[in-house]
């Protein structure tokens, strides 16, 4: 309390000099930036016990403060109502625990997703959350914004696999929920309340998770269709077999021609209102070529063109990158605009439809055609639309030394530039998408410029449970010290 | 945990005392307006028709003041509204199964039970959901589907009785669980009637609604954060082919051994289920399962997938198997002989149930790793009490169910059960592990969750039950220890009681 008082009387540079950990000022260079804003000090912490100390410190300064992973995400969520601090966990990244036999790992939040992934590959194993750029998104950003690949229609997202976490709470206190074995009911689930929270309710910091045997076989079927609503019935037909495929995808024209510019495979020619499907098939060697049988059966009787499967490993190497382009679609941060929409899983061909009729975007000059690329874990009712910054989608290379602090960079529309013509055709689209899924389901805009983000709600929750949810919030974080503002309803 | 006065503490901190219900002309008054939102028929309030409500599958019992029937979510939202208004407690209460006294009224008040919510509200092949009131019993719902080639996959063994509001209120369990997950990854949306009268609507039939996943914080919340009035649920294709494999073992160590070789093999079976030498003689002697009697543990284990991967994965558990030691392995060559099998495992407690006057079901979950060692901890504490323990339980995901021997006749029996319970959780939290797999808390483990959870942790619990229910009436007197009791250790007793 004493700090929050001294707040007022000093300034705040004053303040940062008795932080409790090791911390850098940033300047322009620097480039962490939320939205436009720039948190005036990075605090970058070595322990848990550290982070907790830089958190009660900023709690009792009343700092706001922003957790900072890979920074891959930084722009989910609406623009930050304050922001003084951020706190990085790269200094946090260990595996700490992992027992092979009991398919559990506890690890650190700040260690990447392929560092995770390595250890657990040493025998065979991994963690089934397949997100691209594995080597930037950190445990903890993942958790927090509750990303998941297209092979969530086969293991589950991260609510599925998390058994336990140990959350540092705004007032610095480390506390643990659920358990490290992967049956556990006793006390509430805090976990799922902290998956997908995107740092609003506390500091994730360690997690454990179930993993999962490597399967012996993968294998790719790929096929075109006339339209969205014809593959949406061979998707029917897959999804109610016992085939039980690890990943059912479908790509608009404008989509499967970016995955194929990324990924080097050579697809077959989508038209306009055609559509690709991707299916992934694991498990045992005599499981996967069967499903690859039927799924080729499935597309023909359902009148797909130019269906092919692949013959070998179907995961890895040049359909590895096949599966990496359609992940990296999903999230593709080379959009002026990316729409997430959540649907019943027989309503991602109405989506597909809505989406094929909207006017291209005026997204100005040497932006691309203005056409979304489309890509939908059709299994899962998930459709990610995005529209290209710039001409023809690529991304521009990361600079590895300072992953977190070249978010700017990976942006190339200056976010403000947007013109005003295209947030009001935009804030339309939102709103016409937002009315054909009502009460079905959500359209979250995942990345927009900051100009069209003060002009609508980009999370659009139209529910009845947001009194509660600011009570949460209220109780876990009274002062509003993490991340304040960012989350639905401005929480 | 030699010291006398640490088991004493143990005993204490898992016994409940009972509600004592009001006086019968205040019951009356009460039930009168109860009868105004839900209809006379639908109220029970004398002595005689309470006392079928003060128990479930647990060994705790209280009365509650009255027992209501509601037959639409506006009764529910109108018998909230009635509580919030007197500060009369409430507890849900499905088909009164639970195994940890979660549907125990123990601070009285009102018991609303599900049985006449039953009713399968839509089924949407389509999207693979289903939605549905919360006394529908688990088993009708995979009956409705079925011709859909479809099912409801959490099974637990109760399931011919157990409702989905039971099943949401524990996030329960079941054999089939180790590869399809419980409950909480087969429900997607709830609707409830908070304890103001409020209902809110979580989730939805699609996934990753924007806002925290209150689904998930509610399903395993015991009924203590309001009432559900339904549930939108996932529905999973039926596996086309199955394989039951039946591994016998001289003794728990190698099963248990085989147990963690067949996972560290790559295969995840959907179940994988021991039983020991006790249980399997239980089993035999009732349903004649063709268990060997003389073995020292079985396993049974159960593949799903497409046929063309049956003989692939039945030859690697047969080899894993066979590397333990394993006496012999079975496979099940008909539907017929699979059933048996199963009617075995299904029908453990009961056949338990035939060798004692009671038994009390533990529900620790430990590494799989841990297992041997675990299991040679609990012989002990069987041999210390001199109370036999037999133990059949879902050893894939390391689910242990110690079942208690016990006669609740004999003086001073009970409290030796709820002592070696206690000191069995320890065990399992010690080898870091869980109080409980799936029967939730309850009142029965309330007072040891301090053996898994730190003051800071079950602080933020409280926190988050603050939230939904600021005046403690819904399904007050589980899941937290007594403030002062148990988990703090008493002046003058053994310094090693902190937990
Ligand atoms: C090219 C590209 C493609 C992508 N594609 C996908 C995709 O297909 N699907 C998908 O779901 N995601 C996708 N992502 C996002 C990325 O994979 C992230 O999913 C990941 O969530 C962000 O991790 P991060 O470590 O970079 O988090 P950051 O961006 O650093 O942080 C994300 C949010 O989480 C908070 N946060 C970070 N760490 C913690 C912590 N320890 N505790 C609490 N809060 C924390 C931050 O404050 C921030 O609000 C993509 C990213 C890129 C760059
Ligand atoms: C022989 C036997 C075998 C069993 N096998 C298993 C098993 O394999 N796996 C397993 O996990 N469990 C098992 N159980 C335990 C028990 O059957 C489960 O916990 C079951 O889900 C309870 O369902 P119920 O309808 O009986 O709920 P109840 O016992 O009536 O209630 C359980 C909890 O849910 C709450 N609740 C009920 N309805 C609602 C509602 N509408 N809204 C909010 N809260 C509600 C109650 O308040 C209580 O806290 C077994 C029990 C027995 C007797």
């Amino acid at each position: 309390m004493r700090a929050v008082e001294s707040r007022r009387t000093e300034p705040r540079d004053a303040l940062f000099e008795r932080i409790p950990v090791p911390w850098e000022r940033t300047d322009e260079s620097t480039g962490v930036d939320i939205d436009g804003e720039r948190p005036a000090v990075i605090c970058a912490p070595g322990t848990v016990e550290e982070a907790a100390a830089a958190l009660r410190w900023a709690d009792q300064a009343g700092l706001a403060v922003a957790p900072l992973g890979g920074g891959s995400r930084l722009d989910l969520g609406n623009r930050p109502r304050r922001l003084d601090l951020g706190l990085t966990t790269r200094g946090i990244s260990r595996v700490l625990e992992y027992e092979p036999a009991n398919l559990t790992v506890t690890v650190e939040t700040g260690s990447s997703l392929a560092h995770l992934q390595a250890v657990l590959g040493e025998h065979g194993q991994f963690l089934p959350l397949d997100l691209p750029h594995a080597d930037r998104t950190t445990i903890g950003g993942m958790l927090a914004a509750n990303a998941s690949g297209p092979s969530r229609l086969g293991y589950g997202s991260a609510r599925d696999l998390v058994v336990g976490m140990t959350v540092i709470l705004a007032d610095g206190r480390i506390t643990r929920s659920g358990g490290k074995v992967v049956k556990n009911v006793a006390g509430y689930d805090l976990n799922k309340l902290y998956i997908g929270s995107l740092g609003t309710l506390g500091v994730i910091a360690e997690a454990t998770f179930k993993v999962t045997p490597r399967p012996a076989r993968a294998e790719t079927v790929i096929a075109r269709f006339a339209d969205a609503a014809a593959a949406g019935a061979v998707v029917q037909r897959i999804l109610h077999s016992s085939l039980a495929p690890v990943a059912v995808e479908l790509l608009d024209a404008e989509g499967s021609r970016a995955v194929a510019t990324a990924s080097g495979v050579d697809l077959p020619a989508v038209e306009e209102r055609e559509v690709l499907l991707a299916v992934l098939a694991a498990g045992p060697e005599g499981a996967v070529k069967r499903q690859v049988r039927d799924l080729l059966d499935s597309v023909r009787q359902g009148d797909g063109a130019c269906d092919r499967a692949t013959d070998g490993d179907g995961a890895t190497g040049r359909w590895g990158g096949l599966w990496n382009a359609i992940r990296e679609l999903t999230g593709a941060s080379d959009s002026a605009l990316r729409l997430k929409i959540a649907v019943p899983i027989a309503r991602v061909p109405d989506v597909f439809a809505a989406l094929a009729r909207v006017p291209p975007l005026p997204l100005g000059e040497g932006r691309g055609e203005g056409r979304p690329r489309v890509v939908a874990h059709a299994g899962s009712g998930i459709v990610y639309a995005s529209w290209a910054a710039d001409g023809d989608g690529a991304n521009p290379a990361p600079d590895p030394k300072s992953a977190i602090c070249n978010l700017q960079s990976a942006i190339p529309v200056a976010p403000s530039q947007a013109p005003a013509a295209a947030i009001g055709v935009c804030t339309t689209l939102v709103a016409d998408l937002r009315r054909l899924v009502r009460g079905a389901g959500s359209v979250v805009v995942e990345r927009a410029p900051l100009a069209l983000k003060g002009q609508l709600d980009v999370w659009g929750y139209d529910g009845d449970a947001l009194a509660v949810m600011r009570r949460i919030k209220q109780h876990f974080d009274p002062n509003a010290t993490l991340n304040p503002g960012r989350f639905v309803d401005g929480i | 945990m030699a010291d006398t006065s640490e088991r004493t503490l143990a005993a204490d901190a898992m016994a409940v005392l009972p509600h004592v219900p009001q006086p019968l002309t205040e019951r009356r008054e009460l039930a009168r307006h109860l009868a105004g939102i839900v209809g006379e028929s639908n109220v029970l309030w004398e002595d005689y028709d309470l006392m079928l409500y003060e128990y479930d599958g647990s060994i705790d019992r209280s009365l509650p003041d009255a027992v209501v029937f509601p037959t639409s979510a506006e009764q529910v939202v109108g018998l909230v509204r009635h509580c919030a208004r007197e500060h009369i407690p409430f507890t849900a209460r499905g088909a009164g199964t639970g195994l940890s006294g979660g549907c125990i009224p123990v601070e009285g008040g009102i018991l609303i039970t599900f049985a006449k919510l039953n009713r399968t509200l839509e089924i949407d092949p389509e999207d693979l959901r289903a939605v549905v009131e919360p006394g529908v019993v688990n088993l009708h719902l995979t009956n409705a589907v079925a011709h859909l080639g479809l099912q409801f996959v959490p099974d637990p063994s109760s399931q011919k009785a157990c409702t989905i509001g039971g099943n949401v209120g524990e996030n329960s369990g079941g054999p089939h669980t180790l590869l399809y997950g419980v409950t909480t990854n087969h429900v997607l949306g709830l609707e409830v009637v908070l304890p103001d009268g409020e209902t809110i609507h979580t989730g939805g039939k699609a996934l990753d609604t924007p806002g925290y996943d209150l689904t998930g914080l509610l399903v395993g919340s015991e009924g203590t954060f309001g009432v559900v009035t339904n549930a939108i649920v996932r529905l999973t294709p039926v596996a086309e082919a199955v394989r039951t494999v039946l591994g016998v073992f001289e003794n728990v160590a190698d099963a248990s051994a085989a147990c963690s070789g067949i996972i560290a093999a790559g295969i995840v079976p959907a179940a994988l289920e021991m039983m020991d030498q006790l249980s399997l003689q239980a089993i035999e002697d009732y349903v004649h399962a063709g268990y060997p009697r003389d073995a020292g543990a079985v396993l049974l284990i159960e593949v799903e997938s497409l046929a063309e991967a049956m003989d692939e994965l039945a030859a690697a558990i047969t080899d894993v198997c066979n590397a333990h030691h394993a006496r012999e392995v079975r496979i099940a060559r008909s539907a017929k002989e699979r059933n048996l099998l199963w009617a075995g495992r299904k029908g453990a407690f009961g056949a338990v149930g035939r060798i004692t006057p009671d038994f009390y079901v533990m529900d620790g979950c430990v590494p799989r790793n841990r297992l041997p060692e675990v299991l040679a901890k609990i012989e002990a504490v069987s041999q210390r009490c001199g109370l036999r323990i037999c133990n059949v339980f879902h050893a894939g995901d390391g689910n242990l169910h110690p079942l208690i021997l016990f006669d609740s006749e004999v003086p001073g029996q009970e409290d030796l059960v709820r002592e070696a319970g206690a000191e069995i959780l320890r065990i399992c939290t010690e080898a870091g592990g869980s109080l409980t797999g799936e029967h939730g808390v309850g009142v029965e483990k309330k007072e040891l969750m301090g053996l898994m959870f730190s003051e800071s942790d079950l602080d933020v619990m409280r926190r988050v039950k603050r939230v939904f229910d600021p005046d403690n009436i819904a399904n007050p007197g589980k899941i937290f220890p007594t403030p002062g009791r148990c988990v703090k250790p008493r002046p003058g007793r053994h310094a090693a009681v902190g937990w």
